[in-house]
């Protein structure tokens, strides 16, 4: 492997266990997304998917460390290491999320992890019977719930307002429904999500992991584990992970539902995995302390959210339009005040 | 060898019209996407201008990062990747519209370490010892059908042999051969015509696997032959213009691989535990040090 590489390799392996463990074509290049070091350097601007990810082999070709590789302008990285090295000192949750250690040259960084093998929930999911499903579901949620609580004790700078006096919600997707406007969302639907936005109030924040989808779960050792904190703490409103990893969870249980409806249109219907998902994010957001009014706000929030920042990353409408169309739906249900049908316990 | 042909998954007359579009003063992103087939275009990845495919330069083990050589250069994909490693990179083709789109390219971009020249790869005009790393991605027809391995023992010897002679002692030779992409299905066609055509499309593909095995086999040798002291072997996937995974073409090492996939092929599987692997992968790089 080229030699600045190999030296930041060394770098970052604290214990010194690498240069003995891995040889010197033990190298596994996987998720190559973009070149290092890219064509144009932007610096000081974040630029989605760059770098490549690495898995070393040891002498006997397992897999024995995950590492990341970013161009030195991707700020994240820097940003979910300091995350991942502060919640691993936490003995609570040191068996949830990866042991990481980083270090950067001039022109590449990387991010060094133990490799933790597993199963990946986004694997066995479409196989689960239902019981299974939605027991798994409230597990990984609660595990997602403890590293949110606990990451808000011990990464307070991360918190963007004050926990006395939080915003209300419609004041902090403000920008977002803004933008959505600008690429031709129709100002009645936003009068709606505005209003859905409006009930739901002030909610006091809580750092969100931000991707917590099946592909980032990990079934280890008896245990979940929660994989990639890139954007851990961007999003502060509690229940938007629930909502968007209950959304991705039907969406690859119900691929052929989700290939002809939205996931809002759904739950707001009768179909038995409708409640199932409504049931889980109600549980989910009384554990939270939320009441119905709010989870609606907050499932209306990550949709508009969630589309909003596919949109600021520049990704192509191909990326964003279902997403867009799950916006649309909210919209279409909230406009004629059944915010409360939305997520109405059955 | 070096007659003008297919040169890259841009057909000769692609990279007439490339060139025709390039004279009249259009960018060479534009060119590109104006002649690239809509429907093609996703297998068009090359011409996005910042890919993935040069980060298999973290792999080599290189003393010096001065000077590279990318042999049949085609649109000049690989020349860019090389020239943000390297402090000058050469860029050769025999074929002329291919090398009057890469000199308008690299003069639109700037790229002032990047020096094109028209030259077969037979017969590279420079001198012993004159670069630190030489590409010839693609080799063989670049996967392009009915072209691909055509008395490749000779062109292989041949262009392996000028390879070695222009690079310095330590140096490598990234060699990448495709054993070209399995057809997929044919649509407007009857079902009797289709039939014969999935028949013949599956007796093509077991050829291709066939031919797979025999690439991973003889090439590490040929390179021996051609004087290459150390030769390391990788497979990429899915293909060469997408590099989403590069893989050491070892038994555990794509067993590994095959573990960290979503899908849960045991077939793929138990051929990567035969030692079957190379029929897995279309793509197969070497990595060959002097």
């Amino acid at each position: 492997m080229k030699h600045e590489l190999h030296e930041l390799l060394v770098a970052a392996d604290r214990a010194g266990n690498l240069t003995r463990d891995i040889p010197e074509d033990g190298i596994l290049i996987v998720e190559n997304y973009g070149a290092i070091p890219p064509a144009v350097r932007r610096s000081g601007c974040y630029v989605w998917n760059r770098g490549f990810n690495v898995v070393l082999l040891g002498r006997d070709d397992a897999p024995r460390y995950f590492c990341k590789c970013r161009p030195i302008a991707d700020g994240n990285l820097e940003r979910e290491t300091a995350v991942l090295r502060a919640l691993n000192s936490d003995p609570e949750l040191c068996t949830i999320v990866p042991r990481a250690s980083g270090a950067r040259d001039g022109e590449v960084q990387l991010q060094l992890n133990e490799f933790v093998p597993g199963w990946l929930y986004e694997r066995a999911l479409p196989r689960l019977t239902e019981f299974a499903w939605v027991e798994s579901m409230a597990q990984i949620l609660s595990v997602a719930r403890m590293v949110s609580r606990r990451a808000t004790n011990l990464l307070p700078s991360l918190l963007t307002t004050p926990t006395p006096a939080p915003a209300p919600l419609c004041v902090a997707a403000a920008n977002a429904l803004r933008e959505l406007g600008a690429v031709g969302l129709a100002a009645d639907v936003l009068q709606g999500l505005e209003r859905a936005l409006a009930r739901a109030g002030a909610i006091p924040p809580l750092l969100q992991h931000g991707d917590l989808w099946p592909g980032n779960v990990l079934w280890h050792h008896g245990s979940w584990r929660l994989l990639d904190f890139e954007v851990f703490g961007i999003v502060q409103t509690p229940l938007y992970d629930a909502c968007h990893f209950v959304r991705n969870c039907w969406t690859l249980r119900e691929p052929r539902v989700a290939a002809t409806t939205t996931w809002v249109a759904r739950l707001a219907s009768d179909a038995r995995d409708a409640e199932l998902c409504r049931r889980t994010i109600l549980t989910e957001a009384r554990h939270l302390g939320l009441a119905a009014t709010q989870a609606a706000g907050v499932l209306a929030y990550y949709v508009v959210d969630a589309t909003a920042q596919l949109i600021r990353r520049g990704t192509p409408q191909v990326a964003w339009a279902p997403l867009m169309r799950e916006v649309l739906a909210a919209g279409e249900l909230l406009r004629g005040g059944a915010a409360l049908r939305l997520l109405d316990p059955l | 060898m070096d007659a003008p042909g297919p040169v890259s998954s841009w057909s000769d007359q692609e990279l007439v019209q490339l060139a025709a579009t390039l004279r009249r003063g259009m960018p060479w992103r534009q060119a590109l996407s104006a002649v690239a087939q809509p429907s093609a275009s996703d297998q068009r990845s090359e011409h996005r201008p910042d890919d993935a495919c040069g980060n298999w330069l973290w792999l080599v083990d290189l003393a010096r990062w001065e000077r590279a050589l990318d042999v049949q250069g085609g649109i000049g994909t690989m020349t860019a990747a090389l020239a943000r490693h390297f402090t000058s990179v050469h860029y050769v083709d025999a074929s002329r519209p291919p090398l009057q789109f890469a000199r308008a390219r690299f003069s639109e971009d700037r790229s002032a370490n990047v020096a094109c020249a028209q030259a077969g790869s037979g017969a590279l005009p420079y001198r012993n010892a004159t670069f630190d790393c030489v590409v010839w991605n693609v080799a063989l027809g670049r996967g392009v059908p009915g072209v691909a391995l055509v008395d490749s023992p000779a062109v292989l010897a041949a262009v392996l042999t000028e390879c070695r002679r222009v690079l310095r002692p330590g140096g490598c030779l990234y060699l990448g051969i495709a054993t070209g992409p399995v057809p997929g299905s044919v649509l407007p066609a009857g079902r009797i015509l289709s039939a014969l055509v999935r028949m013949v499309v599956r007796a093509t593909m077991q050829v291709r696997r066939v031919e797979r095995l025999a690439v991973a086999r003889a090439i590490p040798r040929q390179l021996r032959a051609a004087g290459f002291a150390r030769v390391q072997a990788f497979y990429i996937d899915p293909s060469f213009q997408q590099p989403s995974s590069i893989i050491p073409a070892r038994r555990r090492a794509v067993l590994a691989y095959e573990r960290l996939q979503m899908t849960s092929a045991r077939r793929r599987r138990w051929l990567a535990w035969l030692s079957l692997h190379p029929v897995l992968f279309e793509c197969h790089m070497f990595l060959a040090y002097v």
